[in-house]
């Protein structure tokens, strides 16, 4: 493999790293807005905030399950693109 | 009325295109919208709702872009492309015609089985 070639496969993998950091903490942004704003409800309705945030991260679960989820629905997507690009290179 | 937990994907799908086909929003005003829609029967969990928005977004039926909320804290708002409106309506098309074919069978009668 030439150097030209092996730095693109690395460049590569760089940006790709970083695109899914960027898609990581991305997720991570979203479903803290959700649980800020269940604790702001929680509090509005009359528990402490002690309560209200211990409350909206149980009816939450597992964040890291929910951020698993959407990454498996990510993996799929690329996955199926994939296949289609190399369906139609095949052609 | 069923569970959150036991609609099927393609009902909860269904309702989130509903809900952003009156207006983009974000993920905790769509599940509170639902909620509020249903009379409080409905209560969409995380874990369902924010894997399906994902999921909607991978298919080109929703479009999603940053923006200061109504608290002043940005959030991620979803709404449909033009491929979601489409698929909206053909999902809503089936969800009727299931739903008035479970309607018809739960209508059954002894004397029309004779």
């Amino acid at each position: 493999m030439n150097p030209e070639r092996r730095w693109e496969i690395l460049l590569h993998r760089v940006r790709s790293l970083v695109r899914r950091e960027r898609i990581e903490s991305e997720l991570d942004h979203e479903l803290r807005y959700h649980v800020e704003r269940q604790i702001a409800e929680n509090i509005a309705r009359g528990m402490s905030p002690e309560n209200a945030r211990s409350a909206a991260l149980r009816e939450f679960g597992g964040v890291a399950q929910v951020q698993e989820e959407c990454r498996d629905r990510r993996r799929i997507g690329f996955i199926e693109t994939l296949r289609g690009d190399v369906r139609y290179g095949l052609r | 009325m069923s569970r959150p937990s036991d609609l099927i994907q393609g009902t909860l799908d269904l309702l989130i295109l509903k809900t952003l086909s009156l207006e983009p929003q974000h993920g905790w005003a769509i599940g509170r919208r639902i909620q509020q829609f249903s009379n409080q029967e409905l209560q969409i969990t995380q874990g369902a709702l924010y894997p399906a928005l994902h999921r909607l977004e991978q298919q080109g039926w929703l479009r999603a872009e940053w923006r200061a909320s109504e608290t002043g804290r940005e959030a991620k708002y979803y709404s449909l492309t033009r491929a979601g409106r489409t698929q909206f309506q053909k999902e809503l098309a089936q969800w009727e015609r299931l739903s008035g074919a479970v309607g018809l069978v739960l209508r059954m009668t002894p004397e029309a089985l004779s």
